[in-house]
């Protein structure tokens, strides 16, 4: 039997400990941690009784018709998995929905559409020893049941450190992933409900037709006969309308539809007569037709009609009783079309979270201006959409077909959208990346990078910017953040401190909001919420007006509906509909493009509306209310759907954003390298919990509270932590066991704090890997020229290195090898040049400190060009084609371990990584020089033998290395200072090989 | 020697033909361990001027003056007006207000005369229309004036007004000048040098001259005042001649000196054009003692009280020196076509000197141009004088890639060498520097009140 997975705590044992207070320790930010786990064992101490090789990706789903199964894996094939059964694991991790869902109320008689937050849980297999980090998301399909697909993403690793150490970054890695999935797959299912009202309305109109005719059928026969003598000339005189008659345009609908019938009686009439007939009608009627745009769909479909309802004809009777079925069909046609406006306000909505970011596609469009002429298709992902629909032929529907279950379920592709599929893939690889290798070596990467950012004065030296990159988000941030931390924010204040950013979810007192409409700012409209957009609309043209407003009314219904169910917390994380960001982030009304794609010309053409608020005073509570329906333009689209369009302030926000979520990591995982609780919200009025202002300016995108507990949890979480972290300064990390409800599990919906990773980026499985490649390079230079060393000295001490070659791969293999002895002299990367072939000019040697030198002349040939014996002197030469280095020669000691492990160390990592220690010694030996008043200015005898001191167990060679770094270290500090080389006059020395 | 005299100028040319020349990589006296790259120009630079203790203009054939500050290498100002390669430039300190201004003046192709404020970049004066080109200026500050030198002699007070001028003699024009006293003017202009006599006494001002010196044999290269009683010319063929500067005598003629000269001794107005020969003196410069001549790619040090010979060494350059300098501590410094600065060094000559067969007085031998076969005796004959000493090469500087055109010496501070690489560069002591950027670096320390 399947015995239910463990559940894991997510818990952390340092949630509660005293800030430490030992004086004498070092600055927090730079104290080590220690292993979390010290006590019991060594990190490399876990056995491992698994059954797969190393930490995958599993996509499983629990599929209608056979329950869970896997889907995929990533990276791919049965090689990761081995013979770990995945089949077993799927039936696991979704063996338990952990998801918080949210059903709209299921008023007007509409089905809603559940909008369900991902759900993140930690679940382990001990008797397979196997944890998985499972996000579960759930997909729409139209023929699924509830339009439901619940999917789940398991990061599987056989360490559960490890997922729990980086659980939140996972959780927030795998949200992306998960955000573009959804967002494919929204489109997709726009799309499906798109032809599937298209089907709908068409079998509305055969419908229609066919109750017509047998309306006229109950007539005497001779009426008919009588009138089949004039159906000729009717059927002509239709056609000369339209062809002619540019009025029949700007016919409605009703008009249309009665001219219709007229014709489908005529022709139905003329059916009697013969088919061949008709169908010559029918050629003629191709020809003539003036197709508009605007009409295509509609000329379609009564082609279509025509011949359908002819077939139907001549067929049994299809439907028993017209009436029921119209009704239902109608009502079919309302209920997706209220559908499809949930589907596609629902990333309106979000967006109006700012924290919310939708998936932004890489390469898709962007145009800060919105691009109003509809006629003109999006290049890229709407494009297609816009083809396929306008291809689709209505098909007629059945009410009684709907319900098929031996139909084959979709699978991922279908579901999806194929671009967002890849790029959700793209981004799961590089998670699996970017995740890879050993919890103790994902954490001490992460806690050097923490304390690298702290070594301001010296990192610029050796270390790869990569490491550094959160350095300058963290300058770019912290002056909003430091004010910020100050502020010792009481959560149980119910006061907010910056009322811009107070917003609520609950609908109490009427607010005035300032309702700007594509960014202009219109009349104020008062609790825009509480009055149904709806009211505003004036009534469509369309037959099925009163649905269309029906599902307006039930769209902001359902609003309302899910903002005031004050009980459930997770309605409110659900809907999103708060505004949670601080002050910082300003509310942007991003003008929507509208798409062009004729869709059944029924919607109402959202409107983003940006709310305001404008005063403050009078309530806690604000409505966000992210769309009104308004109808004046009844252009149809679904934008936001389907092209997620963001403008590039937004980019630029989402960016910015991410370097805040870095972050807010680092500070809370420096420490500890685990999460600790950092805030809470509360309303002492009962209310749901409410993001409380001052904390919201650091809360990472989707970080919004949303436990699963309940108030009486939360007011004692708060008594006992609030004296303890009276100063907020990262985003919620915290989900305690004993505090969650009953529940043994501790669920952590998407809501809860969600902080990316500090290597989550992209570049740090390229840089890993860029680190072995460089590392192995280097040991391999290593054992090549026995006197490495020499050419190590000269550029340590800052002396141009160049490598003289013929051929241009040997030469930058080699650059690239001794990039790692290479200080960055200036900005990244400037002091190095892999190739070149130009004379070498003085001030080349200013910049240049690694050169990649074309020998240009024929290998056999000795010669050094001349610019190279004319700076011979500030010049390090190693020949590779010759195997000779000339440079001075180093009798020092310091950097000989570089040297050491030519023969022990294999692995080019490692090489890399020991490199880097032997490397950072070096240079904190340098910042004492650099620092070391005395070492400067022998002022007092004392001092002066502290400076001889230092100087003497030092070699000269040494000294010149130190002096090089120090200097570099004083440039960097004091500033602009020029350019200028430093030398030696010292003999220079030829070595062979 | 054929081979010296034909050969290349690269450097490497130096390291195969005269093993002796190459100092090597080990310069345990050469301080000059720094060095920073001064871009600006866009063509050969050629005038370097000292405004004060840190300041300096550079000048060249792109016709800008760029004010450099030598600490930081910092460009101060750029003065712009010149539309041809500048031929002179001087700096001119007068008072005014009480407070001694310095200006640059420059010398043009374009025939403009230009008065520049170096604080501010302004083109104070200006004179334009020249009748000829200036190719030397010289500034009298004990009466407040200044001369152009070109086809004729012109005499300008501060405000850019002409006082006076010579009449006009031929077309070769003056090449350089110096004040001699009693308000008497050397001007060397072909192969004559000639006295001009400033009358200031007059209600109006002239200037006219009294005595044509025709005893060189070929063009006057450089023309130096040694101290207050000599002056000095060198000639294309290497005729060196000792001038009193009183009564214009010849004191010495081959290794002779006539008495005479005040004033200031290093007007650098040299003729680069002409350098196919290995005798011209292309350069003279002088402590009051002893005179240094750039005698084709080489170098000799004359006593001009002793009036004997100091040292000399023939090749001291692969090819024509163009500049020399006598440093404060005896050093001799000299930079040449071949790109590098040599810094040279005045020591006893053991017993057995310099083995060069090749001594100078070749060249003062004969007059002719060969003087390829002028070892022999006289050599000998030097070899005997006692006190004889060699210049020892003790550092040399590789940068440019082009002529080093002229140098500057600020001292202990910085060396400014400019070059037709359109580049300049500052020489600096490294340790120096160090010393005072952790200095400035601790200072820094303390306003930021710790890291």
């Amino acid at each position: 039997m399947i015995g239910s997975p463990d559940l894991l705590a997510f818990t952390t044992e340092t949630d509660f400990r005293e800030p430490p207070t030992d004086p004498f320790a070092l600055p927090e930010e730079l104290s080590v941690p220690e292993y979390p786990q010290s006590s019991e064992s060594s990190p490399w101490s876990w056995t491992s009784r698994v059954k797969f090789n190393k930490d995958f990706i599993l996509i499983a789903e629990f599929s209608e018709q056979v329950g869970p199964q896997p889907v995929l894996t990533i990276p791919d094939g049965s090689k990761v998995c081995g013979s770990f059964d995945l089949n077993h694991f799927s039936l696991r991790i979704m063996s338990m929905d952990y998801q918080t869902s949210f059903t709209g109320p299921g008023g007007a008689g509409c089905p809603k559409l559940n909008f369900v937050e991902d759900a993140k849980v930690v679940l382990g297999d001990s008797r397979e020893g196997a944890y998985a980090y499972v996000h579960h998301l759930t997909l729409y399909d139209l023929e699924a049941r509830g339009f439901v697909r619940p999917f789940c993403m398991a990061y599987v690793s056989s360490q559960e450190k490890k997922i729990m150490t980086h659980f939140p970054q996972l959780s927030a890695e795998f949200s992306k992933a998960s955000e573009c999935l959804k967002t494919g797959n929204r489109k997709n299912f726009a799309n499906e409900l798109d032809k599937k009202l298209g089907d709908l309305e068409y079998t509305r109109l055969v419908l229609l037709r066919e109750i017509k005719r047998d309306r006229l059928n109950s007539l005497p026969i001779s009426e008919i006969n009588g009138g089949s003598i004039n159906d000729g000339a009717a059927w002509n005189r239709e056609k000369q309308d339209k062809k002619g008659n540019s009025s029949l345009l700007l016919t409605t609908v009703e008009q249309k539809l009665k001219e219709k019938d007229r014709s489908v009686f005529s022709i139905e009439e003329e059916r009697n007569n013969g088919s061949s007939d008709f169908d010559k009608e029918q050629n003629e009627d191709d020809g003539s037709f003036v197709h508009v745009t605007s009409r295509q769909v509609n000329d379609l479909s009564e082609k279509n009609i025509l011949k359908e309802s002819s077939r139907l004809r001549c067929t049994s009777l299809r439907w028993p009783d017209k009436a029921a079925e119209l009704a239902s069909v109608e009502k079919a046609i309302r209920e997706h079309r209220s559908l499809l406006k949930q589907v596609t306000s629902y990333p309106a909505r979000k967006l109006r979270d700012p924290e919310f970011f939708p998936y932004e596609p890489y390469d898709a469009p962007h145009s800060l201006e919105p691009d109003l002429d509809p006629q003109i298709p999006e290049p890229g992902v709407e494009c297609s959409v816009f083809t396929y629909t306008s291809s689709h032929t209505p098909k007629l529907v059945s009410s009684s077909s709907c319900k098929q279950f031996d139909k084959r379920l979709k699978n991922l592709e279908e579901l999806c959208d194929e671009y967002f599929l890849q790029q959700a893939q793209k981004e799961l690889r590089s998670i699996e990346r970017s995740f890879r290798g050993d919890n103790s070596y994902l954490l001490t990467r992460q806690l050097t990078q923490n304390l690298l950012q702290h070594l301001k004065t010296t990192n610029f030296l050796f270390e790869d910017p990569c490491d550094l990159v959160a350095e300058s988000e963290q300058q770019f941030n912290r002056p909003q953040v430091r004010p910020l931390l100050r502020l010792p924010v009481s959560p149980l204040q119910s006061e907010p401190v910056s009322l811009e950013s107070y917003t609520s979810c609950v609908e109490m007192v009427p607010i005035k909001l300032d309702v700007a409409i594509n960014g202009q700012s219109v009349a104020e409209h008062n609790n825009i919420p509480a009055s149904p957009s709806c009211d505003e609309l004036p009534m469509t043209q369309h037959v099925p007006a009163e649905g269309d407003c029906d599902d307006k009314e039930a769209v902001s219904s359902q609003m309302k509906d899910s903002i005031s169910s004050g009980e459930s917390i997770e309605v409110l994380g659900t809907e999103k509909s708060f505004r949670t960001q601080g002050t910082h982030i300003p509310v942007e009304v991003v003008p929507q493009r509208p798409l062009s794609f004729p869709v059944p010309a029924l919607e109402g053409r959202r409107r983003r509306v940006a709310t305001q608020r404008a005063n403050s005073e009078d309530s806690i509570e604000v409505l966000s209310i992210t769309d009104s329906i308004i109808q004046d333009d009844l252009r149809a689209s679904y934008p936001s759907a389907i092209s997620e369009e963001t403008t590039e302030c937004e980019e630029k926000e989402k960016d910015r954003t991410s370097g805040q979520k870095d972050e807010s990591v680092d500070g809370n995982l420096c420490g500890t390298g685990e999460v600790v609780p950092k805030k809470l919200h509360i309303d002492c009025q009962g209310t749901p919990c409410t993001p409380d202002s001052p904390t919201l300016v650091l809360t990472p995108p989707d970080a919004c509270v949303n436990f699963a507990l309940n108030k009486v949890n939360y007011l004692d979480l708060y008594a006992m932590a609030g004296p303890f972290f009276p100063v907020v300064d990262g985003p919620l990390q915290l989900l305690q066991d004993d505090l969650s409800d009953c529940t043994s599990y501790l669920s952590l919906t998407s809501t809860a704090s969600v902080s990316s990773g500090v290597y989550g980026e992209k570049c740090t499985g390229v840089s890993r890997r860029k680190r072995a490649r460089i590392g192995r390079a280097a040991l391999r230079f290593l054992r090549q020229f026995p006197f490495a060393v020499h050419a190590v000295y000269s550029l340590l001490s800052g002396r141009t290195l160049v490598v003289l070659g013929s051929e241009e791969t040997i030469v930058r293999h080699l650059v690239s090898a001794l990039t790692i002895y290479t200080p960055h002299v200036g900005k990244y990367k400037e002091s190095i040049q892999p190739w070149t072939s130009e004379p070498l000019q003085i001030s080349d040697l200013l910049t240049w400190k690694l050169i990649g030198f074309n020998r240009l002349a024929p290998p056999l040939s000795s010669s050094t060009p001349p610019c190279l014996i004319r700076y011979g002197r500030y010049l390090s030469i190693l020949d590779v084609d010759q195997r000779t280095l000339r440079c001075p020669a180093y009798r020092g000691s310091l950097i000989c371990p570089l040297m050491e492990p030519r023969s022990q160390i294999v692995h080019g990592t490692t090489y890399y990584l020991y490199a880097q220690s032997v490397i950072s010694k070096l240079v904190s030996r340098a910042f004492l020089l650099t620092f070391c008043h005395s070492l400067h200015l022998p002022s007092s005898p004392s001092k002066r033998s502290r400076a001889e001191r230092f100087h003497c167990d030092l070699h000269d060679d040494d000294l010149k290395i130190l002096r090089f770094l120090s200097k570099l270290i004083s440039q960097r500090l004091s500033g602009s200072t020029p350019k200028i080389l430093r030398f030696n006059y010292t003999a220079s020395t030829v070595f062979k090989q | 020697m054929l081979r010296w005299i034909l050969g290349g100028r690269g450097p490497q040319g130096a390291v195969e033909k005269s093993a002796a020349l190459c100092i090597g990589e080990e310069q345990p006296k050469n301080c000059f361990t720094e060095l920073q790259v001064l871009k600006g120009h866009f063509d050969i630079v050629r005038f370097l001027v000292q405004i004060d203790d840190f300041r300096f203009a550079s000048a060249g054939d792109d016709g800008m003056v760029l004010v450099w500050n030598v600490q930081t290498g910092e460009r101060l100002v750029e003065l712009r007006g010149h539309t041809q390669q500048i031929t002179a430039m001087i700096s001119y300190t007068f008072i005014k207000g009480g407070k001694a201004h310095t200006a640059l003046l420059t010398a043009s192709s374009d025939r403009t005369l230009s008065l520049w404020d170096p604080d501010t970049g302004n083109r104070v004066q200006t004179v334009s229309d020249l009748q000829s080109s200036v190719k030397c200026l010289l500034v009298l500050n004990s009466v407040d004036l200044w001369l152009s030198g070109g086809n004729e002699l012109c005499v300008w007070n501060r405000d850019f007004q002409l006082q006076c001028k010579s009449v006009h003699h031929r077309d070769t024009g003056i090449s350089a000048m110096v004040e001699l006293p009693k308000n008497c003017i050397a001007a060397a202009m072909d192969k004559e040098i000639v006295i001009f006599k400033l009358s200031l006494s007059d209600p109006e001002m002239s200037v006219f001259a009294t005595r044509h010196l025709a005893d060189h044999q070929d063009t006057i290269r450089t023309l130096i005042s040694i101290n207050d009683s000599l002056f000095a010319s060198g000639s294309h063929n290497g005729e060196l001649i000792l001038w009193d500067a009183l009564d214009w005598t010849i004191q010495a003629y081959e290794l002779i000196l006539w008495e005479e000269a005040p004033g200031d001794g290093q007007s650098e107005i040299r003729m680069g054009q002409q350098k196919q020969t290995e005798m011209s003196i292309q350069h003279l410069t002088s402590d009051g003692e002893l005179v240094v001549a750039a005698v084709g790619s080489g170098l000799y040090v004359y006593n001009a009280v002793m009036k004997m010979v100091v040292a000399y060494r023939k090749i001291a350059h692969d090819s024509d020196v163009l500049h020399t300098m006598l440093l404060d501590n005896g050093l001799v410094m000299s930079c040449s076509e071949d790109g590098s600065v040599r810094i040279w060094e005045l020591q006893d000559l053991p017993l057995a000197a310099e083995p060069a067969s090749s001594g100078f007085f070749g060249m003062f031998g004969t007059f002719g141009r060969s003087g390829k076969q002028a070892a022999g005796a006289p050599v000998k004959k030097l070899l005997d004088v006692p006190g004889l000493r060699s210049l020892e090469l003790i550092g040399d500087l590789i940068g440019h890639s082009g002529a080093v055109q002229m140098f500057l010496s600020f001292g202990e501070r910085a060396l400014v060498t400019c070059s037709a690489d359109h580049l300049l560069i500052v020489w600096k002591d490294g340790e120096r520097e160090s010393q005072l950027r952790s200095l400035a670096l601790f200072e820094k320390l303390e306003e930021m009140q710790g890291l």
